[in-house]
């Protein structure tokens, strides 16, 4: 479908515990950007809970959405197209986003398009951002790596809206490997943040640790190096080891590190990209972001990554990627399904 | 007009209302296609130029009964209310089902909804003017004896009518407590879109606009979460009796 370089887009976000919707112009122009985010609900517990997710979802997403548009002072008459998460994600948290999303559209008969989350996560990296925040540059092909709670994966950036899936993680996620290990080392919820602030007095090489290597395409394993922090801290856990808590969260961050830097390396070199960018929850790290820029640099090209708040679930993505999509492939219609599995094409 | 829409139970439906009568309602099977067909049944029930058919009120079945078949129920309710800036109504499962019985002024009837394991969603609720089901309390889920001890003690005396999806499995039981009651477990015991809206048009005081941003499903019970770490984050629902 044809969208002008001005056209409005409403994206909705729900597919984890972030209640997020953004009004975004011409697929660049961040116009406003919500997140509720349920973190500190879901600290209660340790982790997401699904149901938990779920309900708060159902209560806040209309005032959620409302407040973006009180924050661009768009409306519904000014709008051409809405957005929403269709997967992957927590099925029942994504239903939310997308039940709303159709009521919306049957309200309005504007055009809705689902989108993938991770190719959500990928469009970040092209959004304005702030004077002071570089996007990064049209120029494919490039190549993303997406790491987060839910999702380590890489891919191939054709163009705006044209992605391919060309790795992804065997077992854990990275994030879902910090959660795990900080919840080890007795740090708190959510792991990637604590396990970063523990580490920064801490000695990276302090504990052995290995750099687990499926040896097979771009795949990520992190299952195995949190069996082996698991041994390390056998068998009297985190209170009665030997290694202080700061050198055990610096060298585990270094390894989760290393882990996503060579096969996103390794990945840019073979599909020749011309640009690398990280988007996902764990592209807020700083370790990550300092050693991927460097170890791209080695290579001649320059890594990206989305502002910090752009990095962590949120609707502007959506709505971006919303603009892309919609003007490749058109709208989707009222059936559209959620996929909690869902997958960029490979 | 007034839009009913119903998705708590193994049926969902959608209706439309007026002038005290349903004038178009469809319904179907909710397991597993409800996304997928709740919003193509309401477009063909609406038409494709919503905004000029003359829509006064949202009416969103509240539950309690499937989780996530109520939420998204109430979020597609809530965002069609949102767009197109119309008052929302809810209305309990419980309210839906005894207002398709339509019953005299003054009728006490239980109903007894299907809950987990041996467990009944239970509400009382006595028949008002105009068939306005009033509930005398809001919806708990307790064990069928202490159900049926409860509605006693609530309507002061025994319901003339037990009705819901949990009624046949306990009829034994209803029996024995309330001698003269009449039971009822066929396809009337379930809430249906056409009877949210008719509740609504009774009591259009209740529709709100504020609503589109506030609704919250009624769950009644705490999620597993919540009663296996023991905090309440408030997100059970409450009713509105
Ligand atoms: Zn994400």
């Amino acid at each position: 479908m044809q969208l002008s370089e001005t056209a409005l887009t409403l994206g909705i976000e729900t597919s984890c515990d972030e209640t997020a919707a953004a009004v975004v112009r011409g697929g660049q122009e961040i116009l406003s950007n919500i997140v509720a985010s349920q973190e500190e609900m879901h600290a209660n517990f340790g982790g997401i809970v699904p149901e938990v997710a779920s309900r708060r979802h159902a209560e806040l997403i209309t005032a959620v959405v409302q407040r973006a548009f009180d924050e661009s002072g768009v409306d519904w008459p000014d709008l051409h197209l809405l957005a929403v998460t269709r997967g992957p994600g927590l099925v029942g948290s994504l239903l939310v986003g997308v039940s709303a999303a159709k009521g919306y559209a049957l309200a309005t008969g504007l055009p809705l398009v689902g989108i993938n989350h991770i190719a959500g996560h990928i469009t970040s990296s092209f959004l304005l951002a702030g004077d002071d925040h570089q996007p990064a540059p049209l120029e494919f092909p490039a190549l993303a790596l997406i790491a987060s709670g839910g999702h380590s994966d890489l891919a191939i950036v054709d163009g705006l809206g044209e992605y391919q899936l060309v790795g992804f993680t065997r077992d854990d996620a990275a994030g879902e490997a910090l959660d795990k290990a900080a919840r080890l080392i007795g740090l708190g919820y959510p792991g990637g943040p604590a396990i970063e602030r523990a580490a920064k007095k801490g000695d990276p090489a302090a504990v052995d640790l290995p750099r687990p290597d499926t040896k097979e395409g771009f795949e990520f394993s992190f299952a195995g190096l949190k069996t082996a922090l698991v041994r390390v801290l056998e068998p009297g856990g985190v209170e009665e080891s030997e290694y202080l808590v700061a050198d055990l969260a610096a060298s585990f961050q270094q390894a989760v590190v290393d882990c996503l830097v060579r096969e996103t390396i390794a990945a840019a070199t073979h599909y020749r990209a011309r640009r690398i960018i990280v988007a996902g929850g764990v592209a807020a790290n700083r370790t990550l972001r300092q050693e991927m820029c460097d170890a791209a640099r080695e290579r001649g090209i320059d890594a990206y990554f989305p502002p910090i708040w752009l990095c962590t679930d949120n609707a502007s993505m959506v709505a971006a990627a919303g603009h892309y999509q919609a003007a490749l492939n058109g709208p989707d219609d009222l059936t559209m399904e959620v996929d909690s599995a869902l997958q960029l094409p490979s | 007009m007034i839009l009913g829409i119903e998705t708590s139970g193994e049926m969902a439906s959608v209706a439309l209302f007026r002038e005290g009568r349903v004038v178009g309602e469809s319904s179907f099977e909710s397991r597993m296609k409800l996304n997928q067909r709740l919003a193509s049944e309401l477009r063909e029930l609406l038409g494709a130029d919503l905004p000029s058919i003359g829509l006064e009120i949202i009416a969103a079945g509240v539950g309690p009964g499937s989780f996530t078949g109520v939420r998204m129920g109430v979020a597609l309710a809530k965002a069609l209310a949102h767009g197109l800036s119309l008052p929302l109504a809810g209305v309990s499962a419980p309210e839906a089902v005894v207002s398709g019985l339509r019953l005299t002024e003054g009728t006490k009837v239980c109903v007894l909804q299907r809950a987990r394991a041996d467990e009944v969603y239970t509400t009382a609720i006595v028949v008002e003017g105009k068939g306005i089901p009033a509930e005398r309390a809001a919806t708990q889920v307790i064990t069928i004896d202490a159900a049926l001890r409860a509605v006693q003690q609530l309507l002061e005396g025994p319901p003339s009518i037990v009705v819901g999806n949990a009624a046949e499995r306990f009829a034994d039981r209803i029996d024995a407590a309330f001698p003269a009651v009449e039971i009822i477990a066929d396809e009337r015991a379930l809430p249906k879109a056409g009877e949210v809206a008719r509740v609504a048009a009774r009591r259009p005081e209740a529709a709100e606009r504020g609503l589109a941003f506030s609704l919250v499903p009624r769950y009644v019970r705490l999620s597993q979460a919540e009663r296996e770490f023991g905090v309440d984050l408030g997100l059970s629902g409450g009713g509105h009796g």
